[in-house]
């Protein structure tokens, strides 16, 4: 079993949910407090263990806003469990999910410069690495219904951009989506073999509703006079 | 990336003392110089001790919860860290029987001696290739991940080493230049070797931000880091100086010259002279590049991270 992410770049809005779920769930939970460092002060910091960040693809007016929110890939080569000297970081053998010991870490910072993607973060309150733990501590849960047992950010997704799954299963609705869409895995270059995949933003095209036929002059009658007077009032 | 003070105070400090054990036992062995006085070896052993345990104590100034540093010497299968580890704790009671076996024997190399100063050597030497690898096996930097960076590391212990020694052989009265000549040597391979290292950072070349994000439609640019204030990760990874190569050039020409090549040319003033001075500027001068050297490892170094900062097109 390889459990992992797969994330819909075409669908995700950058609203942020999922980094705030994750922050609220993880810093409660197994994975202990994802430390804030002045929350009320001029430059409020933290922990967080998932992050969302914006792009622009091409140049105007042919770009794209595509927002990528990025954690931990549970990567199938993990450089950061390879140079942890303590044996703090750890791949489990059965699902493939990367944690973190926090009783055993002693916060040198290796495993994060060894990490390309930036998905550890070292909390400097309690002086251990912090990282996505797939919400390890949900998804076998057996007291929450069936269909909550999955990581917080993906329940949280308004725009049901985020899938969880077994990538090793074929069948399964997260490699499905791999296959047909086209899933890729970030900076494969650097041969950590990410199990997350990201699904890419469709064509511009694709994406806009086809365009209106130019309205006749009162041709729809109600409806297309309500339509213009709108279009009147909201142009900029 | 950020530099940790206490990483390039111990891997410099440490380093020379590697560097020192290795080149003392060459010297004391072949008598390179002239016979090695007791007050010498005092000296000398005394200083090795020192430089590499005021080191080690630096670097535990790195580490979050140092009082769990003791876990970080078992995974020694793995981890270049816990091997570098392992081996600076295992040099202790190795160095430490080679003194009392050579005190034993009255000073005298016995088989069993060479066979402890052989094996002292050698940890020393592979603790400080250790330190190399550390660096070396991070694929995310691009600067760090080349064979070439344990190698400067040995050299430049070594020729720190060779300072060490030239400066107690000439205050000892004996004939400090054979060691000045070997830190000379060392020196100029230091720079031959760093030299090549900054070239080959200077090839374009490594992984991008079309990669990174997946985006090949067009020019990626960041719009919202999505950060209220600098975070972890920007702290840690977006050094000001990684993406401005000119003014790296500056400081790399620094290490270069002033490092390497001018404290080279003051230990071959010492290997003509014997001049006791020339060793003591010719050895600041290598210890204050080495330390620029080493923190230039650290701010020049172009982590993968950058991409998603929109810090740079290509790494
Ligand atoms: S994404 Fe980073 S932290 Fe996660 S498994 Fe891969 S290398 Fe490790
Ligand atoms: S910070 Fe903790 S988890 Fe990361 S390499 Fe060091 S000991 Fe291991």
């Amino acid at each position: 079993m390889r459990l992992g992410l797969v994330i819909d770049l075409d669908t995700c809005v950058g609203c942020h949910a999922c980094a705030v779920a994750c922050k609220q769930w993880n810093t409660s939970g197994t994975l202990g407090p994802l430390s804030d460092y002045e929350p009320y002060g001029a430059a409020p910091s933290g922990v967080w263990v998932n992050r969302v960040r914006s792009y622009e693809q091409g140049q105007y007016p042919h770009s794209k806003t595509v927002n990528l929110p990025l954690s931990c890939m549970h990567c199938d080569r993990p450089p950061c469990v390879d140079v942890c000297p303590t044996g703090a970081s750890y791949k489990r053998e059965a699902d493939g999910v990367v944690l973190v010991d926090d009783a055993k870490c002693m916060g040198c910072n290796y495993c994060a410069w060894a990490c390309p993607y930036g998905a550890r973060e070292l909390d400097t309150a309690s002086g251990t690495m912090k990282k996505c733990t797939l919400c390890i501590d949900r998804i076998y849960d057996t007291r929450l219904p069936e269909a909550e047992r999955q990581p917080a950010c993906v329940l949280a997704c308004p725009a049901n951009a985020r899938h969880f799954g077994d990538l090793d299963d074929p069948d399964s609705e997260v490699s499905r989506l791999v296959r047909e869409r086209r899933g890729y895995p970030l900076l494969p270059e650097m041969g950590c073999e990410p199990v997350n995949h990201y699904l890419p933003p469709r064509p511009a095209a694709a994406s806009r509703p086809p365009a209106a036929a130019p309205a006749e002059a009162g041709g729809q009658g109600r409806a297309a006079a309500v339509q213009e007077w709108a279009n009147r009032i909201v142009r900029r | 990336m950020h530099a940790p003070l206490s990483v390039v105070l111990f891997t410099v400090l440490s380093g020379a003392g590697y560097g020192l054990t290795v080149l003392f036992l060459l010297a004391d062995r072949l008598a390179l110089g002239g016979p090695v006085g007791g007050g010498e070896r005092l000296a000398a052993g005394l200083t090795a001790v020192a430089l590499i345990t005021v080191g080690l104590l630096f670097s535990t100034g790195h580490l979050a919860r140092p009082r769990r540093a003791w876990r970080s010497l078992f995974r020694v299968r793995t981890s270049w860290l816990s091997r570098e580890a392992a081996l600076a704790l295992l040099f202790y009671p190795v160095a430490g029987g080679f003194v009392a076996a050579y005190g034993l024997s009255g000073w005298a190399y016995t088989p069993l001696v060479t066979a402890l100063a052989v094996l002292t050597g050698l940890l020393a030497a592979a603790t400080l290739i250790a330190t190399g690898m550390i660096y070396a096996c991070v694929q995310a930097v691009r600067e760090w991940h080349q064979g070439l960076t344990p190698v400067n590391y040995l050299v430049i212990g070594l020729a720190l080493g060779a300072g060490v020694l030239t400066l107690i052989r000439a205050a000892a009265g004996a004939d400090p230049a054979p060691a000045a000549a070997l830190g000379a040597g060392l020196l100029l391979t230091a720079a031959v070797t760093k030299a090549a290292w900054y070239a080959w950072n200077a090839v374009p070349g490594g992984a991008g931000a079309t990669t990174a994000t997946g985006l090949s439609a067009g020019p990626v640019r960041l719009l919202d880091s999505g950060e209220s204030a600098a975070s972890f990760l920007a702290h840690e990874f977006l050094h000001p100086l990684a993406g401005d190569r000119r003014r790296g050039r500056y400081y790399r020409g620094l290490v270069l010259l002033g490092g390497f090549l001018l404290p080279a040319a003051g230990l071959a003033v010492v290997a003509w002279s014997g001049s006791l001075p020339w060793a003591a500027a010719a050895l600041a001068l290598a210890f204050a590049g080495a330390l620029v050297e080493r923190w230039l490892l650290f701010a020049e170094a172009r982590h993968a991270v950058r991409l998603y900062y929109g810090a740079a097109e290509r790494l």
